[in-house]
């Protein structure tokens, strides 16, 4: 059998071309993870000014920085926008350049549908941001748009709907190229087993998306059905109900959160063994936690709905408490690798270890929420926003931050500035910390969420000026991060292809890495094949 | 940048190898496609375990005759479409599989006709209740992907003409999964629409 | 540093949950301690470990020996599920018997209630007493008085989209669903005034649905059942003269006018200026404010705009009018005669 008639674009050598041109038309893994990292860092960009905005507005009671339309629409915009464009597509956009290099791969197994997925994107994105500019505004129902409000809204909910369904589709096909490339396309002595953990969190997350992104598509066509085709889903003078709403939305949405995180908790667990100079602690058993909370993590979605009266509050509690136990695995298995190990103090390094600070609060806050008890006390409070926010920002976005400095060398041959990258760090952990930590207080006293303002004898004033103030700390520390991507933009390529002594495929090759990724690939006998490599060549100086 | 050749261990284990990824990516596709419509199933399973009374009380159940015999005949196509595959194994392959696979285009527009000509049969409107929201949006998104599998048999018999198909059989096996997957949907919504409703 | 830190912690999370105002809400409050209690060695163990091993564990300047390179067996594996599973039992267990107890409908209801929400207040219907009360959008909370110690058996509703009554000492809340009423009890145990509002999100006025629930004795509860009964309820009210037109005007969720007067025996045009944008409003009549019968729904209008309907003769009397949308906050008394 010839090889030559499926021989990606990428192998043949090109024409010169515009630089522009081959951008925008690119099936290169490579490239189109970088083009994933820009499209959501622009978004992390506009979502962020939101969160400012909606920080600035709560900084003190009866305040009129935004009219309570213009609230709604703004965090409605943050959440959808954060969520949907922003974490999950840079975890896809990491996953694009990173895995195909660590399983030894030319490139995805479907490079066109590849560059399909990332362009739907934007279009999504841009649909989602349009509302603004309709006469009724964006869509301010809320990331989670429950019904019937969302009957009530005007075309601003429509361009949502619909900017969704496309961000959906691109999620979808992104998925079902990751499973093949993963599944098919691996070097050979690569067995599951050896697979490295982001790649298996990839994978993971990639059949969450597969089995959950469906039940987000009817959802939202059901609603827009509701809203234009007449139809009786969800009112209940004909037989509909909220219960269709609620069920099908939130069956997409538990395992939502669980996409969000498996890339962070991927990167994590890379990071961690290479700066500690060790093996990740229990390799196999982190495999089993991260396909334990797949499984379950379609059984826990009812604790969304304790407070509806419409689920066995009972039964979710047993299955959200019961996949609390692969997390908490996790943690011990990145603690126990740290644990006697030798540390390297790199900015990648410390986000992996914030991440993991800060993660297992947000986790500690789902323990409340999954009593059904205490759940009825602090449901939609700021005790939820909090928790939301240690496990989204604490958790995914540290990840992703360690992921950018971890893999910037490996992308562009230059290293980030350390100084710069610790001074982020800091000014984002610090920052974090005073805007949200805060907010469990705010929920327990009784401050519920999508508010946009407060009376000053409700005796929320003190602390949300606090958290108010944390934000700028964290916008502060968004600039640093920018700046040195900035600073670092114009320095030389004085990175090897092995420059953190990592243990993964991606560093047996150069940085940048060529088109077609590898010009030999090392032999595969272990889980860290690059390290074997690199212990057997200095051994062999040695005896030379 | 360098302009070497990437090994050519590298390039076969690609080519072999994304050649039966189709297979497994239209796998992959027709679960999300299940879950898709497992949500409208939950929806009909809830409004069912809530009612007292299947259909609810002020529709008139949609008659059995013609919907039976269309259903009837999808399952028929699902046939065919195993005889094309059990024909990929002939030596003069794809000639067997071909005209199986025009059988099964020929069931699958028989089929979408049926169905649009036993809709005024259904005397209801969209609007009226939940049933007849579940009714009428199910079967749009059927027929939909009876189109669509119209759509892809009609690519599979074009590239087998083309004589594109002489040495792969994965276009041929891909197809054959979505379209089993058609087949089965149509006989369980066969069940919860009409069977389950009927008087 | 480190222990300064983490023993700070407890003191942080002590005196942040509210103490409860009645039985239900008390085994709350402990729950959320036992929790506490559950939570911390994890906490401690967590972040000490990782400051433990930032502050040990670093790499010496010029040391380039490999650190022992234990892969993690099975033993430790086990280890690491046994024990958040066991923690987890401890947890369910007691989470079981709060939320058992929380959701219990406690029996003998003295006072029976129908909590409504609706964009964007509360109205409360007294069953026994045939009293109500309600608040009234961007204008005034509901105001609601609850005797102590006295089970309160109360009815949730919505008429429009999700809300969710909350009141924050009660450390309880539930959502008021649209055809799906809840149903709960709560037998307040202290005396006050207490805040509550909307918890779900449900739209452009959702952070003024606010309520003030007041727990008073027996005695002074009766006594202001007694006066509100005796303010004009709405289907008791009088005015003059009858009229064979009467126009309502809809502003805020609320009606220019309380009571209107038509001629009996004939049927009259009844005109509805909404001036709420984007907000449906219409016109009922029922026999009573016990919703017993209704006798006439003119269709929605959406604001902003008007229309007349006519309203088909009825018999001489009193009837209650109200928006059906927005229940007793807009309601009033229809004399015929």
């Amino acid at each position: 059998m010839t090889t030559t008639e499926v021989r990606p674009a990428t192998v043949a050598p090109r024409p010169a071309r515009s630089r522009a041109l081959d951008w925008l038309t690119t099936t290169d893994h490579k490239k189109i993870g970088i083009m994933y990292l820009f499209n959501s860092f622009a978004f992390f960009a506009i979502a962020g000014a939101m969160a400012l905005l909606i920080r600035t507005q709560l900084a003190q009671p009866n305040n009129d920085v935004l009219s309570p339309k213009a609230y709604n629409e703004t965090f409605t915009m943050h959440g959808t926008l954060m969520i949907f464009l922003v974490i999950l597509p840079l975890l896809s956009g990491f996953g694009n350049y990173i895995v195909p290099l660590q399983i030894g791969a030319l490139d995805m197994a479907f490079p066109r549908v590849n560059a399909l997925s990332f362009w739907l994107l934007p279009v999504g994105g841009l649909t989602i941001l349009s509302g603004f500019v309709t006469s009724g505004g964006a869509a301010a129902a809320g990331w989670t748009n429950y019904v019937p409000l969302a009957l009530q809204e005007g075309t601003g909910e429509d361009l949502w709907l619909l900017g969704l369904l496309v961000v959906g589709t691109s999620s979808l096909l992104g998925a079902i190229n990751f499973i093949v490339t993963v599944l098919r396309l691996r070097a050979p002595g690569l067995s599951m087993a050896r697979v490295p953990i982001f790649t298996w969190a990839t994978l993971s997350t990639s059949v969450l998306v597969v089995l959950a992104v469906p039940a987000l598509t009817a959802t939202l066509m059901i609603v827009f059905a509701d809203r234009h085709l007449g139809t009786a889903f969800l009112d209940p003078s004909h037989g509909g109900s909220v219960f269709n709403y609620l069920n099908t939305f939130w069956f997409f949405g538990h395992p939502e959160v669980y996409m969000l995180i498996m890339g962070a908790w991927g990167i994590a667990s890379e990071i961690i063994p290479v700066f500690s100079g060790k093996p990740l602690f229990g390799y196999r058993g982190v495999i089993a936690s991260l396909l334990l909370v797949l499984a379950l993590s379609f059984t826990v979605w009812g604790h969304h709905m304790y407070t509806t009266g419409l689920v066995d509050d009972s039964l979710f509690s047993v299955t959200t408490e019961l996949i609390s136990v692969p997390t908490g695995v996790l943690f011990f298995n990145w603690l126990f690798t740290l644990w006697k190990g030798k540390i390297r103090f790199e900015p990648a390094m410390s986000f992996a270890l914030g991440f993991v600070a800060l993660f297992v609060i947000g986790g500690i806050d789902g323990v409340w929420m999954a009593s059904p008890a205490m759940d009825y006390a602090v449901h939609d409070t700021y005790f939820v926003v909090a928790h939301i926010h240690y496990v989204l920002f604490g958790g995914s976005l540290f990840g992703i931050f360690a992921g950018v400095y971890y893999w910037f060398p490996k992308m562009t041959g230059k290293f980030l500035d350390r100084r710069l990258g610790n001074l982020q760090f800091w000014l984002l952990f610090i920052g974090f910390n005073v805007t949200f930590f805060p907010m469990h207080y705010l929920g327990l006293s009784g401050m519920p969420r999508r508010i946009e303002t407060y009376t000053a004898s409700d005796g929320w004033t003190t602390l949300n000026l606090v958290a108010t103030i944390g934000s700028y700390v964290i916008g502060l520390g968004m600039i640093v991060g920018l700046v040195n991507l900035i600073v670092t933009w114009r320095k030389p390529r004085t990175a090897t292809g092995d420059p953190w002594e990592g243990n993964t495929l991606e560093w047996a090759t150069t940085s940048p890495p060529p088109p077609h990724n590898f010009d030999a690939l090392p032999p595969i006998t272990s889980e860290r094949p690059v390290r074997d490599q690199r212990l057997a060549a200095a051994q062999a100086e040695v005896t030379a | 940048m360098t302009t070497a050749q990437p090994p050519a261990d590298l390039v076969e284990r690609h080519a072999v190898r994304a050649a039966s990824s189709a297979v497994m990516a239209m796998t992959l596709f027709v679960a999300s496609e299940a879950v898709f419509f497992g949500a409208f199933f939950g929806i009909y399973a809830s409004a069912y375990t809530a009612s007292k009374v299947w259909p609810p009380a002020d529709v008139s159940a949609p008659g059995l005759r013609l919907p039976t015999i269309s259903t009837a005949v999808l399952v028929f196509g699902g046939l065919s479409m195993l005889l094309a595959r059990r024909a990929s194994r002939r030596d003069d392959f794809p000639h067997r599989s071909v005209a199986w696979l025009w059988v099964t285009l020929a069931s699958a527009i028989a089929f979408l006709v049926l169905v649009v000509v036993s809709l005024p049969d259904t005397h209801f409107g969209i609007g009226q209740g939940i049933f007849e929201s579940l009714f009428y949006t199910i079967t749009a998104l059927a027929m939909a992907h009876v189109f669509g599998g119209i759509v892809l048999l009609t690519l599979v018999i074009g590239r087998a003409r083309a004589g594109e198909l002489a040495f792969q059989r994965e276009p041929l096996q891909a197809a054959s999964i979505y379209w089993y997957f058609v087949v089965a949907l149509g006989v369980v919504i066969y069940l919860l629409l009409y069977v389950a409703a009927a008087d | 540093m480190a222990v300064v830190m983490l023993s700070a912690l407890p003191l942080l999370l002590t005196g942040c949950v509210k103490q409860g105002i009645s039985d239900k809400a008390v085994e709350v409050h402990n729950l959320f301690y036992v929790i506490l209690w559950l939570a911390l060695p994890v906490f401690v163990f967590v972040e000490g470990m990782l400051l433990l091993s930032i502050v040990r564990f670093r790499k010496r300047r010029g040391d380039d020996t490999s650190p022992p390179q234990t892969p993690g067996g099975r033993g430790a594996l086990s280890a690491f599920f046994a024990g958040p599973l066991a923690i987890v039992i401890v947890l369910l267990l007691f989470g079981e018997t709060a939320v058992s107890r929380v959701d219990r409908d406690e029996p003998h209801p003295g006072e029976q209630l129908v909590l409504t929400g609706f964009q964007w207040e509360w109205s409360a219907r007294y069953v026994n007493e045939h009293v109500t009360v309600t608040g009234k959008t961007n204008n005034t909370p509901l105001t609601m008085e609850l005797p102590v110690d006295v089970t309160t058996r109360v009815e949730l509703r919505s008429t429009d989209v999700m809300h969710e009554f909350y009141v924050p000492d009660l450390l309880f809340m539930k959502n008021a669903i649209p055809g799906h009423p809840n149903t709960f009890t709560i037998t307040p145990t202290k005396t006050g005034t207490y805040h509550g509002q909307c918890a779900q999100f449900c739209g452009l006025y959702h952070s003024k649905m606010t309520l003030v629930v007041k727990v008073v004795p027996v005695p002074e509860f009766q006594r202001w059942v007694a006066q509100t009964a005796a303010q004009s309820q709405p289907g008791n009210g009088n005015c003059s003269p009858s009229a064979s037109s009467a126009t309502l005007v809809a502003s805020q969720v609320s009606w220019n006018k309380d009571c209107i007067a038509v001629t009996a025996g004939a049927p009259f045009q009844l005109t509805i200026n909404n001036k709420d944008a984007g907000i449906a409003h219409n016109f009922a009549v029922y026999t009573n404010s016990d919703l017993d019968k209704r006798l006439y729904l003119s269709p929605d209008v959406t604001g902003v705009a008007t229309s007349t309907f006519t309203v088909p003769a009825l018999p001489p009397g009193k009837y209650y009018f109200q928006c059906d949308i927005h229940g007793p906050a807009m309601a009033g008394t229809l004399v015929v005669g």
